[in-house]
């Protein structure tokens, strides 16, 4: 593509864009800001390549193996039509405005935030929403700083980390705490900042514990609606938690006997409700329990058989002290 | 292949040089040119001592003239034009002879393939560093979003004094290194040549979806 000097500037920047410039509503940097808004996306960038498209379709897939998390899977499912939509939209010359994907997940422990927003980012990368599509995490003492001026440099590197990708602020409300003078309320306004300076290629995700996010998001009046994707990840019920010890025993050449497996649902449908109750992580950290406890016990046996090699008895879950 | 590069800056960024200097860097004994004002179109042909004595210096300035340095070359890239645009005004809000200058200079950005974003570097006003700040952000945002490529070149390298290391620093969003270059000593030129080439063979490719420096 050449510069053709005599096109009348409308033509490539967009009339409204040129018309705003020549009133005078909008300066130098808003005009600069716009063009992206202004200009449909670029040949280069429209289509993502086959290989993004193979990824995107291979993190979908991952999603849906996910347990439970219903909400989630029918956001993505609304956004991926969304672009869809867009993309023929645009073929016809229809206006198409580039959807703002800035998220709050909000759940306790070990309900999925995290794998949930790692197969976004590859999602959206796939699906040309996201230039990379990485994601990058963060909590409170990456964005903190100890003195005035550091929190704006520290939050700004980790915003220029997550360009074109995810940046995933862990147990964000601790943002909130600390008072009026604390800094972290700075990070959240340079946070603010770049979401609305950059949200063509760059998704915020703020995640923490239900209740203390719903405090931390009535502490910045207007924060919450600067989010217009706002999900919720409910405890996973005794079932779907078993569902997720089998996947997570089946992915590492393991299973569980009968009798473990009433074990487990026992000791599950116990612990649920309970305050400190990390739902898959809590699975996860049994699970790797009982592999250990399980070697132990065949490490005594002479060639102990295939079949043995894979169950986990009733006696390697040792649910009571976990 | 052609290929289009907009050189984009603040006033006294030193844009004008860095066109004239980088098509003699590239080869071109005499400079095709054509410069755009008000709605008019000028050609000439030049060599670049010439272009130089015409258009650098005090009282030499663009005054919002948009003009273009045609460079032809061998292999595949065939032609390379260097659209020196009209310097981006600092101004808000905007005085009414700086805005078509600034729709002028956009629309130099929206057609070309590749933005070259110059700061001077030996300027430390910090206003006019937020400025640039902010306009490199946003420039790349655009970028990315075009699967165009885009630089951030700090011009006037051979003025600084301190070690240039303080100066590597990007301060906001762009991800981008800051690339030293000296119209007058030549320096990073070589570095520029070599993104154009890449940027070249990949779009050719059509593989480009974005390169940052």
């Amino acid at each position: 593509m050449m510069f053709p000097p005599a096109r009348s500037p409308h033509q490539y920047m967009g009339p409204q864009l040129y018309r705003k410039i020549e009133k005078g509503e909008i300066g130098t940097l808003e005009a600069l800001h716009q063009l992206s808004e202004a200009h449909p996306r670029g040949p280069a960038a429209q289509e993502p390549s086959q290989r993004e498209q193979a990824a995107a379709a291979a993190a979908l897939w991952e999603l849906n193996q996910l347990v439970g998390l219903s909400e989630v899977k029918k956001t993505v499912e609304e956004i991926g039509a969304y672009i869809e939509i867009g993309k023929q939209r645009e073929a016809h010359h229809l206006n198409c405005e580039p959807l703002v994907l800035h998220m709050i997940f909000s759940g306790n422990p070990g309900t999925g935030k995290t794998t949930v927003a790692r197969l976004l980012g590859r999602l959206f990368q796939g699906l040309g929403v996201l230039s990379r599509g990485h994601l990058v995490e963060v909590e409170r003492a990456d964005l903190v700083g100890e003195y005035i001026g550091h929190t704006a440099q520290k939050t700004r590197e980790q915003v220029q980390k997550a360009m074109g990708g995810m940046l995933f602020v862990d147990e964000a409300y601790s943002l909130g705490r600390g008072g009026a003078k604390d800094f972290g309320k700075e990070a959240v306004d340079l946070l603010v900042k770049a979401m609305e300076d950059y949200r063509h290629d760059f998704v915020l995700i703020l995640a923490g514990y239900s209740r203390e996010m719903a405090s931390f998001l009535k502490l910045n009046p207007g924060l919450s609606s600067r989010f217009p994707i706002q999900i919720a990840y409910p405890d996973y019920s005794a079932a779907e938690l078993l569902e997720i010890a089998a996947m997570m025993a089946r992915r590492r050449h393991y299973s569980f006997s009968g009798a473990a497996k009433a074990k487990l649902q026992r000791f599950l449908s116990g612990r649920q409700g309970e305050l400190n109750f990390s739902n898959a992580r809590l699975v996860r950290n049994i699970l790797e329990k009982a592999i250990r406890r399980q070697a132990l016990r065949l490490s005594g046996r002479e060639e102990p058989g295939r079949e043995e090699l894979i169950t986990l008895e009733a006696a390697d879950l040792a649910v009571e002290r976990s | 292949m052609n290929l289009a590069m907009a050189v984009v800056g603040t006033a006294g960024a030193g844009k004008t040089l860095f066109c004239i200097n980088f098509a003699e860097y590239m080869g071109a004994g005499s400079l095709s040119y054509s410069e755009v004002s008000g709605g008019n179109e000028r050609r000439a042909l030049l060599s670049p001592a010439g272009a130089r004595n015409l258009m650098v210096g005090r009282g030499r300035r663009g005054n919002g003239v948009l003009r273009t340095f045609t460079v032809h070359l061998t292999g595949p890239l065939r032609r390379l034009s260097l659209i020196d645009t009209a310097a981006l005004p600092e101004r808000d809000p905007l005085p009414r002879f700086e805005r078509s200058r600034l729709a002028l200079t956009l629309q130099a950005v929206a057609g070309a393939d590749l933005i070259l974003l110059l700061i001077d570097v030996s300027c430390a006003d910090p206003a006019h560093e937020e400025f640039n700040e902010r306009a490199e952000g946003s420039l790349a945002a655009y970028c990315r979003q075009q699967g165009k490529l885009f630089l951030t070149g700090g011009s006037k390298a051979d003025l600084l004094k301190r070690a240039p290391e303080k100066h590597r620093r990007r301060p906001l969003y762009a991800g981008a290194n800051l690339l030293l270059i000296s119209s007058v000593t030549g320096l990073g030129f070589a570095r520029v040549r070599g993104l154009i080439r890449g940027g070249a063979a990949l779009s050719a490719a059509g593989s480009s979806r974005q390169v940052i420096n």
